[in-house]
């Protein structure tokens, strides 16, 4: 059985790592990690994953602006995008409210058990 | 001094002062009056004088008739028969009673009385008075005491017309006396007016018989004997009309000017105290009491005390005013900083979310990964990394809190039937409930349970509510009420920081829901507080204090009131008021 390919975009590096290291783990996932939002697109083109996770609260480009980019792209348009974010304020629930055709949201802190289940739910849809 | 005092005192002075002048005036016409008296009392002591002096004339005259010639004819000569159809004749027709002829050395020649009386033979005087006779030219004239009463002596020595100066010696003394017997008296009382009372001692009299206020005068007429000595008096008593008049008068006068008087002061009196006293007491009144409903009947009147209730009914209704703008601007004010504070704790909420949560995610991420690794073996470590995970959990739900706290306030408000919200969460807290023995009672039974609100933020409302609950009730258990009435404008209460007009118009209607719990009560200290963010009486880790504001931010947000009423150890009842769901809406 083929690895499902995931993508994590996300500042927090320190994130990335564990998150990587939890899933791959596993055995079921191939984890590529990316703190820096303005590679996120071609990286996504490039890679072409199974599912994508992204941060909101970003340094550059933001979660939103980056799914803008992923969705408009043919190539990536299909790929699920799962957002995650710490702070699910008023304005940021009103743009998730707003992107939910276009993906699924977690709130961090978030255990490999959240995660397992989110990915085969977004992958199996 | 109260000006009511002040006022009495004014006119109790002037009644004072108005009877000091009445009595002067009193004392100055009664001092004329005793003039008038006195000379009165001179006029009738001359005048009953006189009248005296009068009926001593025919006295006077018999004893002059038998001093002349005639009488030195008798006593040389002395013929009864003459001295019977003279003497005796004429002291009849003169209404004497006594007469007495004597020798110059003074032995009695002749003698004869009407009284019959032999003790009167002699005339009842001594030797020596002969000679105050002899040393009088004329008349001598006295009284003597007779068995018969006072008796008025006249006696003169006889001379012949020969000698017209009396040098030699007196042929003899003729004494004729007068009886002053009751006839008498009363003869003279008559012509004199007067009533007359012979009086032998002078002890027993008062010392003054005079009564002016009576016009009644009395004087005392001495009456004397040959050596000038007293031997009675006789009291007259003289009644003056005109004195009498005169005191009628001025007591008639006295009572005028009292009745006068007394009118007088009686209206001031009464002026003061209907037209002065009365209205000051009412403006004192309204004053005291905040209350210019009692100034309604001054306020009309065209006078200093309408101006004045007119001044104090404005200056109660800016005080009004005042008073409302100042509620309101501090109903404001607490609206204002409640509102900031929201913000701050908002803006906090989410960059402490941002901040806190992804540490917390790289935390529980990597305690999974270690727990992996280690060993079912490792038993130790595997409690450690529980213990850890039950820690960024707890700090978790904190952050949680806060930012449930600050995003309340977007609210997408439908038409919801409360009782469906209610029962939903009593659904979530009902295990717990029944586990901690607590009895609910659902009196739901609301005619229109249709509300304009945010479902689900009114249902975090009731379950917060319903757990706060659940944490005050004692050990044993207890009771949760929670009742649904619907409520008319005026049945509205005020809610904490907001009131019921800012909410609602008088036409509107509104849905009450009461939870009510058997627990231990809000201490009154502490009840302004409950509703502030991070106020709690819960033991650290067991709460943030962010329920019961963030129930208030629901409600307040949802456009709702919401009040409680607590008794320490009876228990507490929060009030929440919705608005009703309108078609138009």
């Amino acid at each position: 059985m083929d690895k499902k390919k995931i993508l994590t975009i996300d500042d927090e590096k320190d994130f990335t790592r564990i998150l990587k290291m939890s899933l791959e783990k596993t055995g079921k996932y191939e984890v590529t990690t990316e703190s820096e939002s303005k590679n996120a697109f071609d990286l996504a083109k490039k890679l072409k994953p199974d599912l994508i996770f992204l941060d909101i609260l970003m340094p550059g480009l933001n979660g939103f602006q980056v799914l803008d980019l992923l969705k408009k792209d043919k190539e990536t348009v299909d790929i699920p995008v799962v957002m995650l974010t710490a702070a699910l304020t008023d304005e940021i629930k009103t743009e998730v409210i707003k992107h939910l055709d276009k993906c699924s949201y977690m709130e961090k802190p978030v255990t490999i058990s959240m995660l397992e289940d989110k990915i085969v739910k977004m992958l199996s849809t | 001094m109260r000006i009511q005092a002040k006022l009495i005192t004014l006119i109790v002075s002037l009644a004072v002062l108005f009877f000091a002048i009445l009595s002067l005036y009193q004392f100055m016409k009664k001092r004329a009056v005793v003039e008038i008296f006195k000379n009165q009392l001179e006029e009738k002591k001359d005048n009953f004088n006189s009248v005296v002096n009068l009926g001593g004339i025919p006295l006077e005259s018999y004893i002059n008739d038998y001093t002349g010639d005639e009488m030195v004819r008798f006593l040389e000569k002395p013929d009864k028969e003459w001295a019977h159809t003279n003497i005796y004749a004429g002291l009849n027709s003169l209404y004497l009673n006594a007469a007495w002829v004597y020798s110059p050395d003074r032995y009695l020649v002749y003698s004869v009385n009407n009284l019959n009386d032999e003790k009167l033979q002699t005339v009842p005087l001594p030797k020596e008075a002969f000679d105050r006779i002899r040393e009088r030219k004329k008349f001598c004239h006295f009284f003597v005491d007779t068995p018969h009463g006072l008796m008025e002596i006249c006696a003169a020595t006889i001379y012949p017309s020969s000698d017209p100066a009396k040098k030699e010696q007196p042929r003899g003394y003729f004494v004729a006396g007068k009886l002053w017997d009751s006839a008498y008296m009363n003869f003279i009382s008559r012509l004199t007016d007067t009533s007359l009372e012979i009086v032998l001692s002078k002890e027993n009299l008062p010392k003054t018989l005079n009564d002016p206020e009576m016009g009644v005068i009395y004087f005392l007429k001495p009456l004397r004997t040959w050596n000038h000595s007293e031997i009675a008096n006789i009291k007259v008593k003289v009644s003056s009309p005109t004195v009498r008049t005169i005191n009628r008068a001025i007591r008639v006068d006295f009572i005028l000017f009292l009745f006068f008087i007394t009118i007088m002061l009686g209206s001031s009196l009464f002026y003061v105290a209907y037209w002065i006293l009365s209205p000051l007491f009412t403006i004192s009144l309204a004053l005291k009491e905040s209350a210019p409903i009692h100034l309604m009947s001054l306020i009309t009147l065209k006078n200093e005390f309408g101006d004045i209730s007119r001044l104090i009914d404005d200056f109660f209704k800016q005080k009004e005013e005042i008073k409302k703008a100042y509620d309101e601007l501090k109903d404001t004010q607490s609206q204002l900083i409640q509102a900031e504070k929201m913000k701050v704790i908002g803006t906090l909420a989410s960059g402490l979310a941002h901040e806190v949560r992804n540490p917390l995610g790289i935390i529980m991420l990597g305690i999974d990964l270690l727990e992996q690794d280690i060993g079912p073996d490792k038993v130790e470590w595997r409690d450690t990394l529980s213990k850890m995970r039950d820690g960024a959990e707890r700090a978790n739900k904190i952050v949680v809190g806060m930012l449930n706290f600050s995003r309340q306030s977007t609210v997408n408000p439908q038409a919801v039937n409360l009782i469906n919200t209610i029962e939903k969460s009593l659904n979530l807290v009902a295990n717990k409930m029944n586990l901690a023995n607590v009895k609910i009672i659902k009196e739901l039974k609301s005619a229109n349970p249709i509300v304009y609100v945010d479902e689900n933020q009114i249902e975090q409302v009731f379950t917060n509510l319903f757990l706060n609950a659940l944490d005050a009730m004692p050990a044993e258990g207890g009771t949760l009420t929670i009742r649904l009435l619907n409520k008319r404008f005026e049945e509205l209460q005020n809610g904490v920081g907001r009131k019921v007009t800012e909410l609602f118009q008088p036409e509107d209607a509104a849905l009450t829901c009461e939870v009510e719990d058997t627990g231990t009560g809000i201490p009154p200290a502490i009840i302004n507080k409950i509703f502030d963010p991070f106020f709690t009486t819960k033991p650290p880790g067991t709460g943030v204090g962010l329920g019961l504001s963030v129930v208030r931010k629901i409600i307040d947000s949802n456009k709702g009131l919401i009040n409680v009423e607590s008794q320490l150890g009876k228990g507490s009842r929060f009030i929440i008021t919705l608005p009703l769901f309108k078609e138009e809406k």
